[in-house]
C-alpha cells in the first residue's frame, strides 16, 4: 500500500502526469482549431461557389430570358461532384410564388421552398446574409437565395452531405491521430522520464549501500557531463572524503584503544598475580606501585584525548588575550630547568618582546611540549636554543636542539596522532604520541602554523608562527 | 617447559614472566624484536609469547623471519582487536592470539594447549602406566593417590611424558627446564630424576646410559 502511494508521489509519476496533461491540452487545442478552421473554410468555399452560381444564373437570366439556358456550369463545383446529387441545383420563382424555373439535375420538393424560407428565419442556425443574398441550411442542403431580374427570386443549392462527411471524417482522423500521438507521446515521455530518473535511482541505491562498514561503493554513472553526472561526481568526492575521515577515525580509535589497553593489561596482570596467592608486603607494594604507574598513564592519555577532542570540536578557542610570547617562554623554561639540569643541558634564550592574541594556557602547553621533547631527545651535555622574535606578519617562536634529530621518513608524520618515532624511547618518558598532534591543533586553532626541520644526528628545530596581535589590550597577570 | 616472552612494556613483561614462572615455565625475556628473534633462533623454545608492537623489529616481522627456520608454537599478544590484525597474525604463522587486556588464566591455558599440540597430545590429562599427569592443574596421581611434586619436578615429568616413546637427552632437559641465565650444576638433572623416581616409582622411566631417559617404550 505504501509502495503504491509512494509510487504516485514519485517524481517520475508526477512528471508523467503533468506531461500527459500538457500533451492532451496541446493535442485537443490543435485538433479543435484545425477542425473548426477546416469546416469553416469548407463552408465558405461552398457558399462562394453557390453565390457565384447564383450571380451567373442571375446574369444569364438578365441576358437570356430563355429558361433552357439557365443551367449552372459544372466547372463551378469545387471539388468536382462525384455523384449527381452533389451537382448544384437551381430554382427560380416569381414574387407571387409561381415557379418559373427548376433545374433538372436535382430538386428538393418545391413545396419546401417558400415554407422553408420562413422556417429558416424562425431558426437562424447557420444562415448567412451577404450582398442581399441569404444563405441557409435546409437539412443536408446548402442554399443561396437572392433576388433575380424581373421580380424573381433565384435559389441555388447543393447537397452538402458529402462535405459534412468529409468534415466528420476529418474529425475522426483528428481524434484518431490525436489519441495515437497522445499514446506515443505518453510512452515516449515515460521512457524519457525514466531515463532522466534512472541516474537518480542509481545515486539513491549507491548512497543506500554506502555504510560505515562498506565505504568503497561509488556511484557508477557513464554520463559525466550532465547535471546528474556532476552531482554523482560531487557525491563520489564526498564519499571519498567521508571514507578517508572514517579510516582516520578508525585508525585513531584503534590507536587510542591500543594505548589504553596496554596499561590496562599491566593493571590486570599484576592484580591477578597479586591475588593468585598470598604475597609478601613488598610484593603487594610493588604491585600497587606498578598499578598506579599504569593508572597515571591512562589518566594522562585520557586528558590528552579529551583536549584533542575539545580542539576538534571547537577549532577556534574563544579565549584570546594579548600575550607576550617571550614571557610564556621564560615561564616554561623555568619549569623545565630541573629536567634540563639533570641532563646537563644548556638552554640559550634569544627573546624579544612579541605580542600575539592567544589563549596563554594553550600556547604554554605547546611550548612546554616542544621544550620537553627537545630535552628528552637531546643527549646529555647538548644545548637547546629558545628564540622569540617579531616577523613581518606575526611572531615566530623557535626551539632548536642539538639532539638525535628525526629521520626524513619520520619527518612528515611526526604531527600525526599516535605517531611515534621510537616506541621504547618515548614510553620511558610517558609519551603518548599525542603531544605534537595537540600542539599542531592548538597552533592551527590560533591561525598559526608549526613547522619542523631536522637532520638526523644533528638536531631538530621546531618553528611556531602566530599572527600578530593588533594592539595591546590587557596584560594578564601571571602570564607576562 | 621453556618459553620466550617478547614484550617491550617493562611492567607487563615483568608481570607475565612472573606468572609464567609461577606456572612452572622456565622463562626467557626479550624487550625488543631483534633480541627476541636472536633468542628464538638460538634455542628450541616450547612456545613463544610475542607482543605485536615491538621496537626495532615488529612482532610480525619477527614471526616471518622465525618461520623460515622454525615451527616453534607462537602465541601473539595484540592490543588491536581488529579482524585484519588477527588474520594477518594467524596467516603469518602464529598459532594463537590473545587481545590485551587478557586474563592470565587464559594465557596459561592457551599456552598449555599450544605446547601440548606441538607434542601431538590433544588433552590435558596424560596417563602413563599407573600415573595420571594433569597438565592443567599441574597435579599427578599414582594409583589414584595424589603425589606432591615441586614446580620443577613437575616440569621435568611434563617434558618426559610429552616426549613419550622418544629419547629425552640431558641437554634437552637443561634446555627446557632452566632459563638462559641459570647457572646450574651439571648433576642437577640427576638429582631431579632420582626425586621423580622416588616419588612416582622407577618403572615408568627407563634410563639409556650415556644418552638420556625415555618414558614408556
Amino acid at each position: 500500500m505504501s509502495s503504491f502511494s509512494s509510487r504516485f508521489k514519485s517524481l517520475a509519476f508526477r512528471i508523467q502526469v503533468y506531461y500527459g496533461l500538457l500533451l492532451a491540452t496541446v493535442i485537443i487545442t490543435f485538433a479543435t482549431v484545425l477542425y473548426f478552421q477546416q469546416s469553416r473554410l469548407r463552408m465558405h468555399a461552398i457558399d462562394d461557389e453557390l453565390v457565384a452560381s447564383h450571380q451567373l444564373l442571375t446574369s444569364k437570366m438578365e441576358t437570356n430570358p430563355s429558361v433552357d439556358d439557365w443551367k449552372v456550369p459544372l466547372s463551378f463545383n469545387v471539388p468536382p461532384p462525384r455523384q449527381p446529387r452533389d451537382v448544384p441545383y437551381s430554382s427560380v420563382w416569381h414574387k407571387d410564388g409561381t415557379t418559373i424555373y427548376r433545374s433538372s439535375l436535382y430538386a428538393p420538393s418545391s413545396a419546401d421552398d417558400s415554407t422553408s424560407q420562413r422556417k429558416t428565419e424562425q431558426s437562424p442556425g447557420p444562415t448567412l446574409h451577404r450582398r442581399g443574398i441569404t444563405v441557409r441550411n435546409r437539412g443536408s442542403f446548402r442554399e443561396v437565395i437572392g433576388a433575380g431580374p424581373r421580380e424573381s427570386t433565384v435559389l441555388v443549392g447543393r447537397n452538402i452531405e458529402r462535405d459534412y462527411r468529409d468534415i466528420r471524417s476529418l474529425l475522426l482522423v483528428l481524434i484518431g491521430t490525436g489519441l495515437s500521438v497522445f499514446t506515443v507521446g505518453l510512452f515516449g515521455g515515460w521512457i524519457l522520464a525514466r531515463q532522466a530518473i534512472e541516474p537518480i535511482n542509481k545515486i539513491t541505491q549507491a548512497a543506500t549501500e554506502i555504510s560505515g562498514n562498506n565505504l568503497s561503493r561509488r556511484i557508477d554513472l557513464k554520463e559525466t557531463e550532465s547535471e546528474l553526472g556532476r552531482l554523482a561526481q560531487t557525491l563520489n568526492g564526498t564519499f571519498d572524503r567521508i571514507a578517508i575521515a572514517f579510516k582516520q577515525q578508525a585508525e585513531f580509535t584503534a590507536d587510542a584503544s591500543h594505548e589504553l589497553r596496554t596499561p590496562l593489561s599491566i593493571i590486570q596482570t599484576h592484580q591477578e598475580l597479586a591475588l593468585s596467592k598470598l604475597r609478601t608486603a613488598d610484593e603487594y607494594r610493588e604491585t600497587i606501585e606498578t598499578c598506579s604507574r599504569a593508572t597515571e598513564r591512562i589518566a594522562t592519555l585520557i586528558n590528552k584525548l579529551l583536549s584533542l577532542a575539545r580542539l576538534d570540536a571547537d577549532s577556534s578557542s574563544p579565549l584570546r588575550i594579548s600575550t607576550d610570547i617571550s614571557g610564556l617562554v621564560v615561564k616554561c623554561r623555568g619549569l623545565s630547568e630541573p629536567m634540563a639540569n639533570a641532563k646537563r643541558l644548556s638552554i640559550v634564550s634569544e627573546l624579544r618582546e612579541a605580542w600575539a592574541m592567544v589563549d596563554p594556557s594553550q600556547i604554554e602547553q605547546v611550548i612546554t611540549n616542544l621544550l620537553s621533547n627537545a630535552i628528552h631527545y637531546t643527549e646529555p651535555g647538548g644545548s637547546i636554543t629558545l628564540a622569540v622574535e617579531s616577523i613581518s606578519h606575526g611572531i615566530q617562536l623557535s626551539i632548536s636542539d642539538s639532539g638525535v634529530g628525526i629521520s626524513e621518513s619520520d619527518l612528515p608524520r611526526i604531527f600525526d596522532r599516535f605517531y611515534r618515532v621510537d616506541h621504547a624511547r618515548s614510553r620511558d618518558s610517558g609519551g603518548s604520541g599525542l603531544g605534537l598532534a595537540i600542539s599542531r591543533s592548538i597552533v592551527e586553532a590560533h591561525g598559526g602554523k608549526i613547522e619542523v626541520e631536522s637532520t638526523l644526528g644533528r638536531g631538530s628545530r621546531f618553528t611556531v608562527t602566530l599572527p600578530l596581535a593588533e594592539k595591546r589590550v590587557t596584560e594578564v597577570p601571571g602570564y607576562t | 617447559m621453556r618459553v620466550l616472552l617478547v614484550e617491550d612494556e617493562p611492567d607487563l613483561r615483568r608481570g607475565i614472566a612472573q606468572f609464567l614462572r609461577e606456572s612452572g615455565y622456565a622463562v626467557d625475556e626479550a624487550s625488543d624484536g631483534h633480541d627476541g628473534l636472536e633468542k628464538s633462533l638460538s634455542w628450541d623454545y616450547d612456545a613463544i609469547v610475542l607482543d605485536w608492537m615491538l621496537p626495532r623489529l615488529s612482532g610480525i616481522d619477527l614471526l616471518q623471519k622465525l618461520r623460515f627456520k622454525k615451527t616453534t608454537p607462537v602465541l601473539f599478544l595484540t592490543a588491536r582487536d581488529g579482524v585484519v590484525d588477527r588474520v594477518t597474525g594467524l596467516d603469518t604463522g602464529a598459532d594463537d592470539y590473545l587481545v590485551k587486556p587478557f586474563q592470565l588464566a587464559e594465557l596459561g591455558a592457551r599456552l598449555r594447549a599450544l605446547v601440548r599440540r606441538a607434542s601431538g597430545i590433544a588433552v590435558a590429562k596424560i596417563s602413563v602406566l599407573d600415573l595420571v599427569v594433569d597438565t592443567a592443574s599441574r597435579t599427578v596421581t599414582r594409583q589414584d593417590q595424589p603425589v606432591v611434586l615441586t614446580g620443577r619436578e613437575f616440569s621435568l615429568l611434563e617434558l618426559l611424558v610429552f616426549n613419550r616413546g622418544k629419547l629425552v637427552t640431558r641437554t634437552m632437559i637443561y634446555d627446557h627446564l632452566f632459563e638462559e641465565d641459570h647457572d646450574s650444576l651439571s648433576n642437577l638433572v640427576d638429582v631431579y630424576i632420582s626425586r621423580l623416581r622416588s616419588k612416582l616409582g622407577s618403572e615408568f622411566l627407563t634410563t639409556r646410559r650415556g644418552e638420556g631417559y625415555i618414558v614408556d617404550v
